[in-house]
C-alpha cells in the first residue's frame, strides 16, 4: 500500500514554478531519502503534504486520503520535524511537549520518557537555554512521540553529536521494522546511503529519480582507470584506432595511464576496453555522493 | 471548531500582559477619578473660558463644554482618554495578531499547523482569548470608576449604571479593533508590518474623528473612523444606548474576522 502518492503535483509563486508535475510514490514501511540541491522542491513538496503550502494543481494523497481535505485526519499520524525548528522560548521541553500531545489529544507521556533518555535530552531545562542540537533532539521527540505512522523528517541530523544520531538512525530503523514509514530529506549523502531503501531525487521541481539505492548506483557515475602496455601504448593513435565513447569522460592522460569517470552499464565499457591491451583496470564502486553529482552536474550541463 | 490546548496555551502566553494592563487601567481610572472629583469643575470653568482650549476639547469629547457639566458626564472622559486608548489598543493589537501572522515570524507556525488540528480550530481558540481580552478590557474603565467611587467618598453623586452602556459600547469597538488586527494579520507576512498597518488605520480613525466637525470635507467620510461610533460622553450625558453605533460595531468585527479566518484557512505558510 501506498503511503503518499501525489499526481502532477505542481506549485507556482507568481510566474516562478516550484513543483513541476510531480509524481511519487512510497510504499508503506519504507525509509525514503529525499535529495535534491537547494531549491529543488523538497520543502515545497513536504510542506504541500502536511497542508502547510495550497497545491497550485494536481492531487497529493497520504494513506489513500486527499490532503486537502482530510488534512486534520491525515495529521494524527503524521509525526513533523521542520528543517528549521522553532520552539516557543518561554517554556521547558517538557511543557512545550505536553501542550503538543495535548493538542494531539494523546497521552505520550511514556513515550517522550523513553525518548528523552534514547536522545538524551533534559526536559527540564527552559527551550531558551537550549543549543541547536538541544532544540533539534525536541524537535525529534516531538514528532516521534505519538508513534505516527509517517515520519516526515526534514534534515533531522542537523546539530546532533555522533552518538546522539546514531541512537536516532537506531530508532528510525525500529520505526521501520514496526512497519511504519519514514520520509527522510539530507544534505548527508553518507546518511542517507547508511538509512534508506529509496531515494528520490529533485532537481527543479521534478523527480529526476525514484529507484532503490542499489539500482541507482548501478546506473551511476564510477570512478575508473586504465594502464596500458608501454609499448603499445601510442596513446592517440590507440585512441584514434578505438574513439572514445561518450560515457567516459577523461579527468587525466599520461603515458601509458588513462584516468577518468563512466557513467552507465560495466558491459559497453568493458567492449571498448577489449581490443586494448589493457594491463590493469581500477572501477570504483560509486557512492551516493558520485550518484547525486551524476545528476547534478546534469542539470548544470543542461544549465550551462 | 475549538482547540482546548490551543486556547490555554495562547491563554497562558498573552494572561501576563492582560492583567498587568487591566491592573493599569484600572489604577489609572482610579487617579482619573479622583483628578475630576477634585479638579474636574475648576479645569472645565477654565476651559470653557478660554476659547481655542474649549475648541479642542469640544473636538476630542463631542460635546459642548462648559461650567455645568455633570460628574457623571465628567467621568465618562476617561473612557476616550488617550491613555486609556493606547493602552487597550497596543493589548489587543498585540494579542490578536500573536498568533497569526506573529507565529509564521518566529517560525512556531510549522509545529502549530502540522498538528492535527484544522485551521479553523486554531484561528477560533486564538480570537476567543483574544475577544476576552477585549471584554476585561473594556470592562476596566467601569471597574476603576467604581473603586475611585468608593475611596474618594464625596458629596458628588456618581451613577455607575450610567456607565454600563459606554462599557459595552468600548468591548464592541475592542473586538473591532482586535478583529481588524487579526485580519491584517492573516494578509501579511510579517508581524511588524501588520501591527504598523492596524496603527495606522486606528490613527487615521482618531484623525479623522478629531478633525471631522472643522473640515466640512471630511464630513462623508466619517462613516470610516472607528470612534464615530464610540462617543462615551454623549451616552452618558444624554442617558442613552448607542445600539446603532454597537451594531455596526460588531458587524465590523464579524466581517473583519470573517474575512480574516477565509484568508487563513487558505493561506499559505513558507518556510521561515
Amino acid at each position: 500500500m501506498s503511503v503518499i502518492i501525489t499526481a502532477n503535483l505542481c506549485k507556482r509563486y507568481g510566474r516562478q514554478e516550484v513543483l513541476h508535475n510531480l509524481n511519487l510514490e512510497i510504499g508503506s514501511g519504507q525509509l525514503v531519502g529525499f535529495l535534491g540541491p537547494n531549491g529543488a522542491g523538497k520543502t515545497t513538496t513536504i510542506r504541500i503534504l502536511l497542508g502547510l503550502l495550497r497545491a497550485t494543481s494536481g492531487d497529493a494523497h497520504v494513506f489513500g486520503k486527499s490532503v486537502e481535505r482530510f488534512g486534520k485526519q491525515i495529521r494524527h499520524e503524521i509525526g513533523y520535524l521542520p528543517g528549521d525548528v522553532h520552539f516557543y522560548s518561554n517554556m521547558t521541553g517538557r511543557a512545550t511537549l505536553d501542550f503538543l500531545a495535548r493538542c494531539r489529544r494523546r497521552d505520550c507521556r511514556a513515550e517522550i520518557l523513553r525518548l528523552a533518555d534514547v536522545l538524551d535530552l533534559d526536559l527540564r531545562k527552559s527551550v531558551r537555554k537550549y543549543s541547536t542540537g538541544m532544540r533539534q533532539k525536541l524537535g525529534l521527540i516531538q514528532a516521534l512521540m505519538h508513534r505516527p505512522q509517517l515520519l516526515i523528517l526534514d534534515e533531522p541530523t542537523n546539530g546532533l553529536d555522533p552518538l546522539v544520531r546514531k541512537s536516532l538512525f537506531e530508532e528510525l530503523k525500529s520505526v521501520i521494522q514496526d512497519g511504519r514509514s519514514v520520509v527522510f530529506s539530507s544534505h548527508s549523502l553518507n546518511e542517507v546511503e547508511q538509512l534508506c531503501d529509496q531515494v528520490i531525487i529533485l532537481r527543479s521541481g521534478e523527480i529526476v529519480e525514484q529507484q532503490s539505492i542499489e539500482v541507482l548506483k548501478s546506473k551511476a557515475l564510477r570512478r575508473v582507470e586504465f594502464a596500458f602496455c608501454e609499448e603499445q601504448l601510442q596513446a592517440n593513435s590507440l585512441l584514434q584506432a578505438n574513439p572514445l565513447p561518450s560515457a567516459l569522460q577523461i579527468s587525466s592522460r599520461s603515458p601509458g595511464l588513462i584516468k577518468g569517470t563512466w557513467t552507465g552499464g560495466m558491459e559497453a565499457l568493458l567492449s571498448w576496453l577489449q581490443p586494448l591491451q589493457v594491463t590493469d583496470l581500477i572501477v570504483e564502486r560509486p557512492d551516493l555522493n558520485d550518484l547525486f553529482m551524476t545528476y547534478y552536474s546534469r542539470q548544470r550541463g543542461l544549465s550551462d | 471548531m475549538f482547540s482546548q490546548g490551543v486556547f490555554r496555551k495562547t491563554f497562558a502566553d498573552t494572561g501576563t500582559s492582560l492583567v498587568l494592563s487591566a491592573i493599569g487601567l484600572i489604577l489609572f481610572v482610579v487617579m482619573f477619578t479622583w483628578a475630576m472629583l477634585h479638579m474636574g469643575t475648576e479645569v472645565l470653568n477654565f476651559v470653557s473660558r478660554v476659547p481655542f482650549i474649549q475648541k479642542i476639547f469640544e473636538m476630542s469629547l463631542g460635546i459642548k463644554v462648559s461650567g455645568d457639566i455633570s460628574i457623571n458626564v465628567l467621568f465618562a472622559v476617561c473612557f476616550t482618554h488617550g491613555v486609556v486608548m493606547l493602552l487597550i489598543w497596543s493589548v489587543m493589537i498585540a494579542t490578536a495578531t500573536r498568533v497569526t501572522v506573529g507565529e509564521m515570524e518566529k517560525g512556531t507556525a510549522d509545529m502549530l499547523l502540522s498538528l492535527p488540528l484544522n485551521r479553523t480550530e486554531i484561528f477560533v481558540s486564538t480570537s476567543c482569548v483574544w475577544g476576552f481580552a477585549a471584554l476585561v478590557l473594556a470592562a476596566c474603565p467601569l471597574v476603576g470608576i467604581a473603586v475611585g467611587r468608593q475611596i474618594f467618598i464625596t458629596d458628588e453623586v456618581v451613577t455607575l449604571s450610567r456607565f454600563v452602556a459606554p462599557t459595552i459600547n468600548l468591548g464592541c469597538l475592542n473586538l473591532a479593533v482586535g478583529s481588524l488586527a487579526c485580519m491584517i494579520g492573516t494578509l501579511l507576512q510579517r508581524r511588524s508590518m501588520a501591527v504598523g498597518v492596524v496603527v495606522g488605520v486606528t490613527f487615521v480613525s482618531v484623525v479623522l474623528n478629531f478633525l471631522e466637525p472643522f473640515l466640512e470635507s471630511l464630513k462623508p467620510w466619517r462613516f470610516l473612523s472607528l470612534l464615530t461610533y464610540f462617543k462615551p460622553v454623549e451616552t452618558v450625558r444624554d442617558e442613552s444606548w448607542p445600539v446603532a453605533s454597537m451594531v455596526t460595531l460588531l458587524a465590523m468585527a464579524f466581517s473583519f474576522w470573517l474575512i480574516g479566518l477565509i484568508v487563513f484557512r487558505r493561506k499559505d505558510v513558507p518556510a521561515v
